[in-house]
């Protein structure tokens, strides 16, 4: 069942080599769209003892030399890199005799690349904004962070369609870049809870993090301010209050040394368990084993930490900021506080000590998992695809003559 | 001489916009490749000119403005308005007017714009070498250096052919970059034959195929 034509996917990010969120994204929407016919191209940088030419499930995936040598910082780094990956993406596209007709740029790292190809081969461009630099920064504060907002803004421009997780980023994206709002599709992130399945010892592993008599508060991501990890530890005194409980925190980050210190102040050193980074195996069975899922997030463009506790069956405790709100429910499929230590302790104490409350959420989240599966996400984006190429082959940019140039002077 | 030249010529300065001796070079080429009876366009970069402006029936000039701003370094700078230079040229190629058959960069600036088109749209281009990072850097090893030093580099080796613009630059280029000889031609512009040189580096660049 084929679609009739081919995407290329410019990512600066693709596994293995995985640094944030856009990797997994590109990799899993990717092979969803492959199985729906689509043959599709994905450019992204090398990785040690990865090959420059791959097809895995039914994706082509090239990897360029990404520049290996000085660069005065990384947004000298990304410009250099786009050199590469335009000139290879230029070859994919050539190759494929017409077949490529959309490109799908994902955020402003690959944006000299996208907008260079878009012209020279007349293709729309639809891009995935994951997130603003001004989101991600808290505003925007030196020429730094304006050069990145200022690519965002051009590469937004540029695109024939936007495509935001949430419609808390369709509201950064239309504030932060000037973006108009009928321009934009929302099209969620997505979640296998295949993995979640898996055999597990439950606890074996339980026993690694907490005593049995401890309830076991978890906490999943980035140790830094605008995940409110600090407002957890605050609440750490209030939760001990109602019994023993251990708070794992996996993830690493600035806070990680400040937090440890943090709970020695507070006297709650031996409730408090700061892991690092874990292996995904280790990482899935901890939601599974855990009474609660803490996501404080203060910032949060989708919360894909939600989706993972939703798919392991742990229950939620949130202060619903950004696409959070979107993706629970408060008093359905999770349980909303409000942004302060003592909310949040006693939300996590009325979802761990009220195990009817607890199951209900939990029951009610795993229905909701199916919406995020790669499948529908995939079909989502093919939707956008048709509508895009609908309006282009209804209009007059494009090749008129591809050849016309070329006839011999 | 064949009037179908159709080169289009890409510059990061040209008057009115004079940071250096490139800038006259450039503007004494097209003008001459213009009244030999060649379809010259020029794309430069200008912060309040029209986009396009008319100079004669057959010199077009082209001026961009960087989609980007600010920028931290002309690095940066270039390799953003690289992507402008090509939406330029695209259009030109595509175009209702005579077209391009041909790119000449001038230093090290646009020459990721000549290998995105050529690699897009098939077109030969000339790189024409008129002073190297070796030349005019301080301190080679800074990793800025160090990027147009990759940059140029590409361009040597993506080019159909190198025009260098004095002895200097052609045993710098043959030297430090290892460019074969038969790859690199020495083009003096106080020669009388300038112009025909630089047309016969056109027709032979033309002759090997695109994408050569």
């Amino acid at each position: 069942m084929a679609a009739g034509y081919e995407v290329i996917m410019l990512s600066w990010e693709y596994p293995p080599r995985i640094v944030g969120g856009i990797a997994p994204h590109v990799y899993n929407l990717s092979k969803e769209l492959a199985k729906l016919g689509i043959r599709v191209h994905v450019v992204t940088c090398d990785f040690p003892d990865t090959k420059a030419h791959e097809t895995e499930g039914g994706v082509q995936v090239d990897r360029v030399d990404s520049y290996s040598y000085p660069t005065p910082n990384f947004a000298t780094w990304i410009s250099m890199m786009n050199v590469n990956l335009q000139k290879r993406a230029a070859e994919v596209i050539r190759a494929s005799g017409g077949k490529v007709r959309v490109i799908h740029a994902h955020d402003w790292l690959v944006a000299n690349a996208a907008i260079g190809l878009k012209h020279m081969f007349r293709l729309p461009l639809v891009s995935t904004i994951h997130s603003t630099e001004k989101g991600r920064r808290g505003g925007i504060y030196d020429d730094y962070q304006r050069m990145i907002s200022s690519e965002e803004s051009w590469l937004t421009g540029e695109s024939w369609r936007i495509i935001c997780c949430s419609n808390f980023m369709v509201g950064e994206v239309t504030e932060a870049l000037g973006v108009a709002r009928e321009k934009i599709d929302v099209v969620p992130n997505g979640i296998d809870p295949t993995p979640f399945r898996a055999p597990l010892d439950p606890a074996a592993l339980r026993a690694r993090f907490a005593r049995p008599d401890e309830k076991l508060v978890l906490y999943v991501g980035r140790l830094v301010h605008e995940k409110g990890v600090n407002l957890l530890a605050e609440a750490t005194p209030y939760i001990l209050r109602r019994g023993p409980a251990k708070l794992v925190l996996v993830g690493e980050g600035y806070l990680k040394e400040s937090l440890i210190a943090r709970a020695k102040e507070l006297g709650v050193s031996d409730s408090v368990y700061v892991t690092g980074f874990l292996d995904s195996d280790t990482l899935r069975g901890l939601f599974r084993v855990a009474d609660v899922s803490v996501i404080p997030s203060l910032y949060e463009p989708f919360g894909i930490v939600a989706l993972e506790a939703m798919a392991a069956g742990t229950p939620i405790v949130t202060l619903g900021s950004g696409g959070l709100s979107e993706i629970l429910q408060n008093g359905e499929t999770g349980h909303f506080v409000q942004p302060n230590p003592v909310s949040l302790a006693d939300g996590i104490s009325t979802v761990v000590y009220t195990p009817s409350y607890a199951e209900s959420l939990r029951a009610k989240a795993a229905r909701r998992i199916p919406l995020y599966s790669w499948a529908n996400i995939a079909s989502l984006t093919t939707g956008i695809y048709r509508r895009t190429l609908k309006e282009y082959d209804a209009g007059n940019w494009k090749p008129p003559m591809p050849e016309r140039s070329r006839a011999s002077s | 001489m064949s009037p179908l030249f159709r080169p289009a010529i890409l510059t990061w300065e040209y008057p009115p916009r004079v940071i250096g001796d490139l800038a006259y070079y450039v503007e004494r080429l097209a003008r001459g490749l213009s009244d030999k009876g060649a379809k010259v366009n020029v794309i430069s970069f200008h912060e309040a000119r029209p986009a396009t402006e008319g100079v004669s029936p057959n010199l077009q000039l082209h001026w961009m403005q960087n989609p980007v701003d600010p920028h931290l370094n002309s690095v940066t700078w270039s390799l953003s308005l690289c992507s402008e230079a090509e939406r330029v040229a695209a259009d030109l190629f595509y175009g209702p007017g005579p077209g391009v058959d041909l790119l000449d960069v001038h230093d090290w600036h646009f020459v990721s714009a000549a290998v995105g088109l050529k690699k897009s749209l098939d077109l030969p281009f000339i790189f024409t070498v008129h002073s190297l990072e070796g030349q005019r850097s301080r301190d080679l090893s800074s990793p800025l250096s160090s990027c147009i030093t990759g940059l140029e580099w590409l361009g040597l080796f993506e080019s159909a052919a190198i025009l260098a613009t004095s002895p200097r630059v052609k045993s710098q280029v043959e030297a430090v970059h290892k460019v074969p000889p038969t790859k690199v031609r020495l083009i003096d512009a106080s020669s009388p034959s300038w112009l025909d040189d630089t047309l016969k580096a056109y027709t032979d660049a033309k002759a090997a195929g695109r994408g050569a």
